[in-house]
């Protein structure tokens, strides 16, 4: 068994990763750190706590940060347009609602912060632990600079974000890493294993529409719940972001659960120096050095991955869940 | 009743003096000091100052603190310090800041937990409003309230050393603790929190000066003494570096913050204004305060001025109340 630790802003796609890590057998879940990124701190916090309390985990929840390390000290950054919500048979969609649909949180957080829980544990960890950060990451950056030799007890760190090819965010950044550059530049470069899973890899890892009709068939709460929440992303793409396949969405922050399940799921990893972009037309860019000769090799980034193993991984963590 | 106060220091020399005061002070309750990289590396800053603590054989918990900055160095577009001038007296190099201060190697340690770690867990705990009292970078500080931003609450001033408006010293526009770590800098100016800068424009005016450190010796306490010998090492410095209006004198910045908590009074025209950090650029590390009738919004006070002969007075009452007789 793997220890695990999740950082999420849930978040529909980390409502699915959630439930994917907590359901697994090769996962030990230690903890969930929260993070503003999706929604505001209180609420991916309270959506965090939500699915837990839903799911009958005993996981503790650490709240996180609420916003990034140093982006908006000063007016000196692009400003992001909002995305207007998508109509669907009269009724508004986005990409993650404000709520998740779930009975309200009975669980509280910690009351450590997720920064000093993460410090805290690491340093006192007996074995290495694999860190699954799939929002903005500035806990992560915090916690590095607070503790920079905790890196001594990280396996490796699996971080959603990112994109070569691909972009969500603007025309050069993925959400998470523009969110909070300067963290997600202190994690590139911190010494630990890292492993990107950007949108080249999550967008060919898509789920569709049939594959929902699966989760459906399994009839557990988890199916049913990421049931839901990939019907919701799959009418937000077709509207905005369309995929190659049709009717289909990317489920990102899952991606990374089954990468740490099986490491098989990814298809293409290339071992690469990856640079952040911190300023202009360049915030939060995923800089993969593509030359010949490239800089010294600080993480591997994942181009390409298998959409019917990452389903089926999905499938087998979900029917073990309860009814 | 005596003020709680956290001490975040690089030390350094004039930290060395700053916490002395501080530990003597009756009006100070020292609850513990944490170390941040500045004038030295972490594992420096942190000796030294349990050195300091243990000369003066004062109970005070140590935290050890960030070995970096924020964000500065993550890319390769900050200015770079320009080199310094070596002085040389006597036949030896002189520095600003030893690397290890001239007193017994520690045998005191610091804390399991970070300081940042502590500062969440004490503030959070805290009863009763406690004074930070920042004299290095940042750092720790702008971590701590980034990690936990309801530890604001409980803090009732924040006392800084750095910045200057008429004066700077590392590059033509900024101070050394504001320049290592802008962003730190412009997190906890720009925190809420009521925060007192004390820029080089007061340290300066507020100068040590060689008479004033015989006063010290005259003390015959071990804290008088290395208080002096302190002093001299930094006048040497000012003469050849940086000569100050008066003669044969040195700031001694750091001090000057904890002598404010004593009396007020050593800083003068102290304004309330607006004040941000410059971040790129020839403005790297600058205290930019906001000079027009309708300024932006206040958030900061700012000493544009010292009172020499008072920080001296306070300081020879500190060192007179040390048991320990001279070195």
């Amino acid at each position: 068994m793997t220890k695990v630790i999740l950082d999420v802003d849930t978040g529909s796609d980390d409502a699915v990763a959630i439930m994917a890590a907590a359901l697994s057998p090769e996962i030990d879940l230690v903890g969930i750190c929260t993070v503003w990124g999706n929604q505001a701190i209180e609420n991916t916090t309270d959506n965090t706590l939500r699915l837990v309390d839903a799911m009958g985990l005993k996981v503790p929840v650490y709240k996180g940060c609420d916003t990034a390390m140093v982006k908006y000290l000063t007016h000196d950054y692009v400003e992001n347009v909002e995305r207007p919500a998508v109509m669907h048979n009269g009724k508004a969609f986005i990409m993650h609602s404000e709520h998740l649909d779930l009975p309200e949180a009975v669980s509280k957080p910690e009351d450590v912060p997720a920064a000093c829980f993460y410090v805290d544990y690491l340093r006192k960890a007996k074995e290495k632990v694999t860190l699954i950060p799939v929002g903005p990451l500035t806990n992560l950056g915090l916690a590095l600079r607070i503790a920079p030799d905790i890196v001594e007890n990280i396996e490796q760190i699996v971080v959603m974000g990112g994109g070569s090819k691909i972009t969500n965010c603007n025309s050069w950044s993925e959400s998470n890493i523009w969110h909070d550059p300067e963290a997600a530049q202190i994690v590139a470069n911190c010494g630990a294993k890292v492993v990107w899973v950007p949108l080249d890899a999550t967008h060919q890892a898509c789920i569709t529409l049939d594959d929902c009709k699966r989760f459906r068939e399994i009839d557990t709460f988890p199916a049913r719940f990421a049931a839901d929440q990939c019907e919701q992303r799959i009418i937000v793409h077709n509207a905005q972001q369309p995929l190659d396949i049709p009717d289909a969405a990317a489920v990102h922050d899952a991606l990374c659960v089954a990468y740490v399940i099986d490491p098989a799921v990814i298809t293409d990893l290339r071992h690469c120096h990856v640079e952040i972009g911190l300023s202009g037309y360049g915030e939060g860019q995923t800089i993969v050095d593509q030359r010949a000769y490239p800089l010294e090799k600080n993480g591997y980034f994942a181009y390409d991955a298998d959409r019917f193993k990452f389903v089926d991984m999905l499938c087998d963590c979900f029917k073990r869940g309860k009814k | 009743m005596a003020r709680k106060i956290i001490l975040d220091v690089d030390t350094g020399s004039d930290d060395a003096v700053a916490i002395m005061a501080a530990i003597l002070s009756p009006d100070i309750q020292l609850e513990a000091v944490c170390s941040v990289a500045g004038n030295k590396d972490i594992d420096k800053t942190t000796e030294n100052t349990l050195r300091v603590v243990e000369l003066l054989g004062a109970e005070v918990p140590v935290y050890r603190g960030c070995r970096e900055p924020l964000v500065k160095f993550l890319c390769p577009d900050r200015l770079e310090r320009e080199e310094k001038k070596k002085v040389v007296k006597d036949g030896k190099v002189v520095e600003m800041h030893s690397d290890y201060l001239d007193i017994p190697t520690a045998t005191i340690r610091e804390q399991d937990i970070s300081a940042v770690e502590f500062y969440v867990q004490y503030l959070r705990q805290a009863k009763e409003p406690v004074t930070l009292v920042a004299v290095g970078p940042l750092t720790n500080v702008a971590m701590a309230l980034m990690v936990d931003g309801t530890i604001a609450e409980k803090i009732e001033e924040i006392v800084v050393m750095g910045g200057g408006y008429n004066i700077t010293n590392v590059t033509p526009t900024a101070e050394f603790n504001i320049w290592y770590d802008p962003e730190a800098a412009q997190r906890v100016i720009s925190s809420g929190v009521r925060v007192t800068m004390v820029p080089l424009d007061a340290t300066h005016a507020a100068c040590i000066t060689l008479d004033d450190c015989k006063r010290f010796r005259a003390l015959n306490t071990v804290s008088g003494d290395f208080a002096a010998e302190l002093c001299e090492q930094r006048i040497v410095m000012h003469n050849a570096a940086q000569p100050l209006d008066v003669p044969d004198a040195a700031a001694v910045h750091d001090a000057l913050c904890i002598a404010y908590l004593i009396d007020p009074g050593v800083l003068k025209d102290v304004r309330h204004v607006h004040c941000v950090v410059g971040f790129r650029d020839f403005c790297e590390g600058q205290t930019i305060v906001d000079p027009r009738y309708y300024t932006e919004e206040k958030n900061c006070y700012y000493a544009f001025d010292g009172d020499r002969f008072k920080f001296v007075d306070v300081l020879c009452d500190l060192f007179a109340r040390d048991k320990r007789k001279g070195r």
